[in-house]
């Protein structure tokens, strides 16, 4: 339990007398601007495109006046007008109408992460229901009166992709939604339920493809609700993605909701009525996966899935490794917290101790879900040896964070680990390119 | 503010690494100032949130794990035990200090488990004086010259300990007082149960080795604390309940196995267990996490091997005692163990 837990609630954040719409996210740069600056635009016209990721589109949420100088990498749109929901453009089909359409930016390849070519016709599709990691927006929020559209989605993605193998995340629990979602998913004979504990960070969807067998086979799709229901809009009604549900959750969250906004709404509205405290962290995605957002970020950007707000430290706690700790949530059992499973605590971005070398206490081995051994991989990849890392899982790695936020000497092992499938993989590129 | 933050803060500036006065002992001031108030420090990097335990708390837990066996200690062997400690603690403190001056970096816990451990493995009558060129040894040549915490390959207190038996044999085999005898109590034998059974095949009763009746290592004799703190030490899941298992188990199932074929040189299994300083060796020794296999399967086999080489030496050598030297010996196959492991699983692994 943690105090910031975003509610079920989900809300319309109020109009924005200003967008800023990133020309950046977390896999994607549109650099090939198609707008002028002064032009007016109609909502959903394409603003730029990614050159480097098959020419995703980036749509312009509102109508209104683009100005491209504003805000360095941002398109700035000017007395953006309320939504219309006219937009339809049905000139294009297939997977070249998501991504005309701007539901592209929701896919991504199992085993790397990029976005997939929408030209190459996938092997297998995972779609997860949940997503776990603290704070994040939820499924179960996404999907409760967007049913219809989400069953609607899945056809048409079966459809779409012909005979690749279909799998759906769900996870292992009874509550009245998730008899719904089995009711739903028993009519469709072309899919396989893959139920996962509501654990973290099980439901992701690389976890899910290993799980399933199919991390040999590229490629494979995967997508989230979100992406689900982008695919109902886009496919079904041709109708362009132009607003995304993200959380606004964490300790510092003034209050703790979900909300559907437009990509380039201010970061600014967001802080000044949602944030409570300074100074206070914004981080772009979950508390254990998310990436902190920068100064320069001025607006929500394409792939966010939630703003998780979380407290900086500033306290020097007395004599901590001594208080029996009956208020600390723990991965080991080394805290009195054993003795009351069920209380809620405030985190913060403390460190909560001093940097310390390994001593293989085996805690991130046994946090890490993929099975893999963070320490020896970290070690390695601190000594630049990428090939003997790649040999005992780098390419496992989910990215989730737990074998840092589990290390007891403090040790940045997931940011390391990160690094260095980053490396490598260039690496790898740059050699298939030599040859 | 706390007035003794305020403390530490007046007194920050003479200890400044670059201006200070007394900057050669910036590490000591750094680490004082840490133990009473946790650094500021946010995190950098994701994950933005981290997990409360840190090295001080697991290597405190590991500390409340001894108390049993150290408070029996004092009960049965005096307050001279406690002195031990302190000359433990001092000397060791003093080596890691002074390695943490010259190093420029920060002090490591680690050795407060170390310099716990080591006296409670010392016959209760050792002169304080061996106490400290023993963990003087042990932290010298066994942890720091390795490059200190988390790099050592051996169990700095077990490598104190051997330098001690073989420069000091006289002492460390006859040092073994009675318990109870400081308070007036009459001895009950002359040796440890272990060296009875093998020089006249005479054992022990079970129940007065389970709480402690008998000679032996300072902290060894009383079981049922070793078997409390180190089951407390797997619960927190400060030590794998692997190695126990399967160090235990095998020493016992050999013994079983050993006493019906060869009786009167093997001891039974329930003597095996109890009769010495296994139960100790397995629970709070062969469990050092940096001396030890990480993987899974490699802390089974290395428990194992651990029970199979003390059967063996404590039944065909000439020492009455083998838990020590089997713990070492397997120190040094740990990353063997380690390597052969992660080779099957990952076939193809070049670590």
């Amino acid at each position: 339990m943690l105090e910031g837990k975003p509610s079920a609630e989900i809300r319309d954040l109020p109009e924005p007398e200003i967008l800023h719409v990133p020309i950046f996210s977390r896999r994607l740069s549109f650099d090939d601007a198609r707008v002028e600056d002064g032009q007016d635009v109609a909502e959903g016209q394409v603003l730029a495109v990614d050159p480097a990721n098959f020419g995703t589109a980036l749509l312009a949420p509102r109508a209104g006046t683009v100005r491209l100088d504003a805000a360095a990498r941002h398109l700035t749109i000017e007395n953006p007008k309320p939504a219309t929901d006219a937009a339809v453009d049905d000139s294009v089909s297939g997977t070249e109408a998501l991504v005309r359409l701007g539901a592209w930016p929701y896919f991504a390849d199992a085993a790397t992460g990029d976005v997939p070519d929408p030209a190459a016709p996938p092997k297998a599709i995972v779609v997860t229901t949940i997503h776990l990691d603290a704070f994040l927006v939820r499924g179960d929020v996404q999907l409760s009166g967007a049913l219809d559209a989400f069953g609607e989605g899945l056809g048409l993605l079966h459809s779409l992709a012909g005979d690749a193998a279909f799998h759906l995340v769900v996870p292992r629990l009874s509550s009245e939604l998730a008899s719904r979602i089995k009711e739903l998913t028993g009519k469709l004979s072309w899919l396989q339920a893959l139920e996962v504990d509501v654990r973290y960070p099980f439901g992701n969807c690389k976890l899910a493809a290993e799980q399933l067998g199919l991390g040999e086979q590229s490629p494979v799709w995967t997508l989230g609700v979100e992406g689900v229901l982008a695919v109902a809009a886009a496919l079904g009604d041709s109708k362009p993605c132009l607003s995304r549900v993200i959380s606004i959750g964490g300790p510092a969250a003034a209050k703790a909701i979900h909300a559907r906004v437009v990509p380039g709404y201010p970061i600014e509205a967001i802080r000044s009525s949602y944030v409570e405290g300074d100074p206070v962290r914004i981080v772009n995605g979950g508390a254990l996966s998310g990436a902190a957002l920068g100064d320069e970020q001025h607006g929500v950007d394409v792939e966010c899935l939630g703003l998780t707000m979380l407290p900086e430290n500033t306290e020097r706690e007395f004599l901590a490794f001594a208080q029996p700790g009956f208020g600390k949530h723990a991965f080991t059992r080394t805290f009195a917290s054993v003795l009351r499973p069920m209380f809620r605590e405030r985190y913060s971005t403390a460190v909560r101790g001093e940097p310390r070398p390994c001593v293989q206490c085996g805690s991130c081995s046994r946090a890490c879900a993929a099975g893999l051994t963070p320490f020896l991989i970290a070690h390695l990849a601190d000594r630049k040896r990428l090939d003997d890392a790649a040999g005992i899982g780098l390419g496992k790695c989910l990215n989730c964070g737990l074998c840092s936020y589990v290390c007891l000497s403090k040790r940045e092992n997931s940011q390391t680990i990160f690094d260095a499938i980053d490396t490598y993989r260039k690496e790898q590129a740059a050699l298939v390119e030599q040859a | 503010m706390n007035p003794l933050l305020k403390l530490f803060e007046t007194m920050r500036p003479l200890f400044d690494e670059k201006k200070g006065v007394f900057r050669v002992f910036a590490p000591l001031f750094e680490t004082a100032e840490n133990i009473f108030f946790y650094p500021e420090d946010c995190t950098k990097n994701f994950p933005h949130v981290r997990d409360p335990l840190d090295l001080k708390r697991f290597m405190g837990t590991a500390i409340v794990g001894l108390l049993p066996c150290l408070a029996a200690a004092v009960f049965f062997f005096g307050p001279r035990v406690l002195a031990m400690v302190l000359v433990s603690y001092v000397v060791g403190g003093i080596v890691e200090v002074s390695f943490a001056i010259i190093r420029k970096g920060e002090i490591h816990e680690g050795f407060l488990v170390t310099g716990m451990i080591f006296p409670l493995v010392l016959p209760p009558e050792t002169p304080l004086w061996v106490v400290g060129v023993g963990i003087f040894f042990g932290t010298f040549f066994g942890k720091e010259v390795f490059g200190g915490t988390g790099r050592n390959i051996f169990n700095p207190a077990l490598v104190g300990r051997i330098f001690i038996t073989i420069a000091f044999p006289a002492i460390m085999t006859s040092g073994w007082a009675s318990p109870g005898a400081w308070r007036g109590v009459e001895a009950v034998t002359t040796a440890t149960p272990m060296a009875v059974m093998k020089t006249q095949g005479e054992m022990t009763p079970l129940i007065d080795l389970l709480l402690g009746c008998t000679r032996g290592s300072v902290g060894e004799t009383f079981h049922l604390g070793i078997i409390i703190g180190g089951i407390y030490l797997m619960y927190t899941k400060v030590t794998d309940w692997r190695i126990p298992v399967s160090y235990i188990g095998t020493a016992a199932v050999l013994g079983f196995v050993g006493s019906l074929a060869l009786p009167g040189r093997v001891a039974p299994a329930h003597f095996q267990v109890l009769g010495g300083a296994l139960l100790f060796g397995a629970m709070f020794m062969a469990t050092d996490p940096v001396t030890s296999p990480f993987t899974p399967s490699g802390k089974l086999v290395f428990g194992a091997l651990c029970g199979l080489l003390t059967v063996l030496i404590r039944s065909f050598s000439g020492y009455v005692e083998g838990v020590m030297f089997s713990i070492v010996i397997m120190n040094a196959l740990a990353p063997l163990i380690d390597h052969i492991v992660m080779s099957i699983k990952y076939r193809e692994a070049g670590t």
